[in-house]
């Protein structure tokens, strides 16, 4: 049973697209068939952070115009077999496809793959309800920032409108430091205001932005961000991995730097 | 309306059509429409193969005539055979007629730089006073030189001449076509500086491979050679 996952957040700049980029890689190392659809016509990201752009030959536009049929268009990632990117045109604009289009287009791809990622641009035009036309799950981007949430809040009430059935939280860019000075919202507080499941969080750190520009996901390296992130996709799946999983990942994160202090006290 | 704009003959499979060539389409296919509801009882209703001759249809005439022998008899049409050979010199001819004009000795300038997502696209060879940056696109049926920094894709002889070639005062192209011939980049680590040092390159086929030279007057020898 496959189904069509919409990665959204309304606010531009909290980390849709690596979000995408990450669940994509994290499902596939978990044995699933996975396609990255980018769904931002005209500002394309997700094949440079997948590191895939000088293969680009067909894009989305050309599969909806008939232009070429869809395996022409879907790449295949350098390091994993069952992952494929259907990139977006940059010469267009989101006016190029229609929500029909895209449903059209999830039919026929949802037979070949076990889960349709797709990543959606920012704002709540055009380019939001065709990302959103055909999917059945959404997952809500955010960073713990008042500003972030608002767009969030807004975003989580145009996909119930929108029908779709499951609507899950992805907080990003936690500082943990930040939070134990209670200078930004915790993740029991962003849960609070949105009142959605939370799917997990992820710590904000370095390795993420450099994996990115190296066009490769964070997920597959031993940083806390890779494992919140394989934790997701495990969630994802259905698996029931306890979401205090987290809370020993702080503990952990403390104990380590505690060590490190007494190490520079010494 | 002319008496033989069709004349139906069989084989073994079934019909073939022979069409007049010279009168417009909306008459023949009113000819076809007359010659099969005259002869529905001659027909009944036998399973055929049917084969257009005389005359180049597109596929939406093709259809319809197909539809209007449906319709004026009660023939069941199992297939068309094509017999290609017309149908195939036409597109082979309008094939040679669009890509064999010879990619012009002009050429022209254009001045700026090319952002992601633009497309410059000339008929003539092209000389870019700028850079191409990634995510933009030349696309010339003749050369391409650039003078600046290339880092998006670049199409010389797009028209399918083997002979182009393209130039650039760095050559980091995210993607190269010559001709029919395509070259992708290695995937760099990308640094942070975004500085490309200036390293004058050619590009053009050799023994259908795409080479990418050092500009010196050794490799302008030998792509003239």
């Amino acid at each position: 049973m496959s189904e069509v996952i919409v990665i959204t957040s309304g606010k531009g700049g909290v980390g849709k697209t690596t979000s995408s980029a990450n669940i994509g890689v994290g499902l596939a190392r978990l044995g699933r068939k996975v396609v990255l659809v980018d769904t931002d016509i005209g500002l394309r990201n997700l094949d440079v952070v997948m590191g895939l752009e000088n293969r680009i030959i067909y894009n989305l536009v050309d599969v909806v115009e008939g232009s070429c049929r869809l395996k022409q268009a879907l790449i295949r990632d350098r390091h994993y077999p069952n992952l494929y990117l259907l990139p977006s045109a940059q010469t267009r604009d989101k006016s190029a496809v229609s929500p029909e289009q895209m449903i059209k287009l999830s039919e026929s791809l949802k037979p070949l793959f076990d889960y349709v990622i797709m990543d959606c641009p920012a704002g709540i035009e055009q380019g939001f309800r065709n990302a959103v036309a055909a999917a059945s799950r959404a997952i809500v981007v955010t960073t713990p920032e008042v500003a972030a949430i608002r767009d969030a809040d807004r975003i989580i009430g145009l996909l119930e409108a929108a029908g779709i059935e499951r609507i899950d939280l992805l907080i990003n860019r936690l500082r943990l430091d930040m939070i134990r000075k209670g200078e930004m919202m915790s993740i029991e507080d962003v849960v609070d205001i949105l009142a959605v499941d939370l799917l997990g969080a992820v710590p904000d750190e370095d390795s993420v932005v450099i994996a990115a520009n190296h066009g490769e996901p964070v997920v597959g390296t031993d940083t806390m961000a890779a494992v919140a992130f394989l934790n997701i996709c495990r969630r994802i799946t259905g698996e029931a991995v306890p979401l205090a999983d987290f809370q020993t990942g702080v503990s952990l994160f403390r104990r380590m730097a505690s060590i490190f202090r007494r190490r520079q006290g010494g | 309306m002319r008496k033989n704009a069709v004349i139906i003959k069989s084989n073994p499979h079934g019909l073939i059509l022979m069409l007049d060539p010279d009168i417009p389409f909306e008459e023949l296919n009113q000819a076809v429409a007359d010659k099969f509801a005259s002869g529905a009882d001659f027909f009944k209703n036998a399973n055929v193969a049917v084969t257009f001759r005389g005359r180049v249809l597109s596929v939406e005439q093709e259809r319809m005539l197909i539809d209007t022998m449906a319709e004026n008899s009660r023939l069941r049409i199992l297939c068309v055979v094509d017999e290609r050979r017309e149908t195939d010199e036409y597109y082979k001819e309008a094939v040679i007629r669009a890509l064999d004009r010879p990619a012009s000795a002009e050429g022209q300038f254009y001045r700026g730089t090319l952002r992601s997502g633009q497309v410059l696209e000339t008929e003539t060879s092209v000389v870019v006073i700028g850079d191409v940056n990634p995510g933009a696109r030349v696309v010339s049926r003749g050369n391409i030189v650039i003078l600046g920094c290339c880092l998006g894709s670049i199409y010389a002889g797009a028209g399918g001449d083997g002979s182009c070639f393209a130039a650039a005062l760095t050559m980091k192209p995210m993607q190269i076509r010559i001709a029919d011939k395509m070259a992708r980049s290695a995937i760099v680590k990308r640094t942070v500086s975004g500085n490309y040092p200036l390293d004058p390159r050619i590009a053009y086929l050799r023994d259908g491979h795409i080479q990418i030279r050092t500009l010196s007057s050794d490799t302008l020898c030998e792509y003239l050679g």
